[in-house]
């Protein structure tokens, strides 16, 4: 009898599309072999996990309770890649920080929080020095003796918006990149090194007194323009275009009606996705939503036609084709 | 005496913190000595929906006289303290599950009991080690057999029993939304208590947080730590006691019903956004 | 009777104070990867940790890994992490986790080496 191990199941197990990446890129590498591709496939796998579908609807409700808890939004634009979490503990040597239960990018709380601290202390003069007399830095962000006054959120991505990209660095001086907190690697080689950058749109989220949230928008705008957020700054990763502006309106109800659309089309069980999909497809066809969040409707529906096996079947109906030429 | 069934919907991270660490973490989440099992203390949840209470009469008839006066009276609600009842795990599948325990079920049932829910299911199923049940209807974590969480293959079986519970604790912490009672359902997993413990220990949320020095922008002596939470999507349980010693039963229920209407941020590290939380009071004797 | 915990500590100082004779380079390696192992073996499992430790690490954190494999009484921990079913995995898991825990005080207290310090510039 061949005696099946643990191991077996996970090795076997290849990735899915619905799979966490972060739980993927953590402990799932094929192997830890340096001279293989191991590292540079991992990535790749990491990079085609799509957002998972359950996300808009999470999303609609995290941006409900941080206005519910009195926080306001504002939307953050990544202008070219972004590296959060770069020097993470990890046994592929570099990492990135994605949200733990849904695996998607992020910027936590506290990098908004330690970037804005230092580019106020370094730029903004005496008066935001710790220990100053005005107190603005102790105010803002806290000191050892008394909590800030403002709560800065983590920076969750608008759905449909944000993306993994495999990327790659060449490391010349292996020296000055661990003096941060990247884990200790011998990158004295010629090899490069693969690694995960993001892009997309950030809900920039802080909650406190009126005046510090404009203050603190008003400081982050900048040093998120000026210095960035993340690893490779100096590179000119980890930028973004922060709209300053009124706040994001709370969530459109036509946003919540997309998401659950797109829930029902997805707990439709496959047998029944003949008797229902035409359905659907009018509910699709009356939706007034905007463009994007129709088609992500409309590729819902094709994903479930093809899973439910019926894409051929379909092919030549004028619904269907209205769906597909809805994607173009 | 009157009880009500309160659960705690965790949208971030939520650091139910003891402070210095012992073992690998220098600042784990409060567990429970005998079982392992993390919890929020029930004074923690109180405290801060005391805060938010602006009826300055009914907060004092409800939470007790403030703690600085020198009026000695006990408030009108009591609350237990909050113990884990889904955590949330990665999935190879899905994206994540709901993993609860037969054991964290069978304590589930009799606070259940003791606030006088009724309508709960009264099964708890025995899961074999290294099994596991998920709904027997639309799950969305196991494929031929088999569900892998986090590096821990199990395999699974589809059971009614498991969809019920998720139907019925859906409709507890997600009242009125039939889109996030579904993913409840799609996404439960009972797992043998073994597991679920081993997963506690080594599957909630890390981070690593450090101080760095301003001029050198390097790491400062003794400014790297390990911080522990438990994960966005955390549900936690217990009840909530009324007993007339100022307000009645009702008030108390009605002003703690208006109070969990809003988000609360509960446990430690707020300013950096953790604890962010969902409050709804569940079945009762007092509904 | 001596508890699990007290057993391995009794066994890990030892190991941990033979190191302290080692250069300062030497003893920083096996320090910090000391205090770094337990949460790289809750990010990536225990069986790809120790197979990056394995295949990836210095002499001095190869050597960590094979005291905690005499430590817990697991002979080819790697192997069996790889191998094991299970119940096996869990429990191994664990024992290496509980022994991690005197391995990160004595890599304080008796080699003097911190969680934040990298093994280039450690003792200073």
């Amino acid at each position: 009898m061949i005696r099946v191990t643990r191991r077996y199941h996970l090795v076997e197990a290849g990735v899915k599309p619905t799979t966490n990446a972060g739980l993927w890129l953590d402990k799932y590498i094929r192997d830890q072999d340096r001279s293989s591709d191991a590292r540079a496939s991992l990535v790749e796998q990491v990079a085609a996990i799509r957002q998972p579908e359950c996300y808009s609807v999470w999303f609609s409700r995290w941006k409900q309770c941080l206005e519910g808890s009195g926080a306001s939004c504002r939307r953050a634009t990544v202008t070219g890649r972004m590296a959060v979490g770069l020097g993470e503990d990890s046994v592929l040597e570099t990492s990135i920080m994605l949200h733990h239960t849904l695996g998607v990018p992020y910027i936590p709380g506290t990098a908004l929080k330690g970037l804005a601290s230092s580019f106020a202390r370094q730029w903004l003069g005496d008066d935001w020095q710790p220990g100053a007399a005005s107190r603005a830095h102790s105010v803002m962000f806290g000191d050892s003796d008394s909590a800030s006054y403002l709560t800065f959120f983590d920076a969750m991505p608008v759905p449909g918006t944000s993306r993994l990209l495999p990327d790659v660095m060449t490391v010349h001086h292996p020296d000055y990149y661990q003096t941060g907190n990247v884990p200790p690697a011998d990158w004295d080689g010629p090899n490069p090194v693969p690694f995960l950058s993001a892009d997309g749109v950030y809900l920039i989220a802080l909650a406190g007194p009126e005046e510090w949230v404009t203050a603190a928008f008003d400081l982050l705008k900048h040093s998120l323009e000026i210095a960035g957020v993340g690893a490779k700054t100096s590179s000119g990763y980890g930028r973004l275009s922060l709209e300053l502006g009124p706040p994001v309106p709370p969530v459109e109800p036509e946003q919540k009606e997309v998401a659950d659309l797109i829930q029902q089309i997805e707990v439709l069980p496959n047998s029944a996705v003949a008797g229902s999909i035409h359905g659907i497809f009018e509910q699709w066809q009356r939706l007034e939503a905007e463009p994007e969040q129709k088609r992500r409707v409309a590729k819902a529906i094709i994903e479930k036609v093809k899973q439910a096996g019926r894409e051929n079947k379909s092919r030549d109906k004028a619904w269907y084709r209205e769906l597909l030429g809805a994607l173009q | 005496m009157k009880s009500r069934l309160v659960f705690v919907h965790a949208i971030s991270p939520l650091h139910a913190g003891t402070g210095q660490g012992v073992g690998v973490m220098d600042l784990p989440v409060a567990r429970e000595k005998a079982t392992g099992l993390p919890y929020l203390p029930g004074s923690s949840l109180k405290g801060v929906l005391r805060d938010a209470c602006e009826d300055k009469e009914m907060r004092t008839a409800v939470f007790g006289p403030d703690p600085a006066s020198d009026v000695a009276h006990a408030g009108s609600a009591a609350f237990s303290d909050l113990r884990l009842l889904l955590l949330p795990v990665r999935s190879v599948l899905g994206t994540f599950a709901w993993v609860t325990s037969p054991y964290v079920l069978r304590r589930f049932l009799r606070d259940a009991d003791s606030a006088g829910v009724t309508d709960v299911p009264s099964e708890v199923p025995d899961v074999v080690e290294g099994h596991c049940f998920v709904s027997d209807a639309g799950s969305v974590i196991a494929e031929a057999s088999k569900v892998l969480l986090e590096d821990l293959n199990l395999v699974s079986e589809t059971s009614g029993n498991a969809r019920r519970w998720a139907e019925w604790m859906g409709r507890q912490v997600f009242p009125d939304d039939s889109v996030w009672q579904t993913m409840l359902v799609q996404r439960l997993c009972i797992v043998s208590d073994d597991v679920l413990s081993f997963l506690l220990d080594t599957a909630t949320e890390v981070f690593s947080r450090i101080r760095l020095q301003e001029d050198t922008k390097t790491v400062a002596k003794g400014g790297l730590w390990y911080e522990e939470a438990l994960p966005a999507e955390t549900v936690l349980s217990g009840i909530v006691a009324a007993s007339p010693v100022k307000a009645a039963p009702e008030q108390v229920f009605a002003t703690l019903g208006r109070l969990v209407q809003k988000p609360l941020q509960l446990g430690g590290k707020a300013t950096v956004g953790r604890g962010l939380c969902r409050v709804t009071l569940g079945g009762g004797d007092q509904q | 009777m001596r508890t699990k915990a007290q057993e391995y500590a009794l066994g890990i100082f030892p190991q941990v104070s033979g190191m302290s004779d080692d250069g300062q380079q030497a003893r920083a390696k096996y320090g910090s990867m000391a205090h770094k192992l337990p949460v790289l073996i809750r990010t990536a499992g225990l069986a790809q940790a120790l197979g990056f430790v394995e295949s990836r690490g210095t002499p001095e954190q190869k050597k960590l890994i094979e005291h905690i494999s005499e430590a817990i009484g697991v002979p080819n921990m790697c192997e069996r992490s790889r191998k094991a079913e299970l119940h096996e995995y869990m429990a191994l898991t664990r024992d290496v986790m509980a022994a991690l825990v005197w391995y990160k005080r004595f890599a304080t207290s008796v080699l003097g080496v911190q969680s934040d310090v990298d093994e280039e510039d450690a003792g200073d």
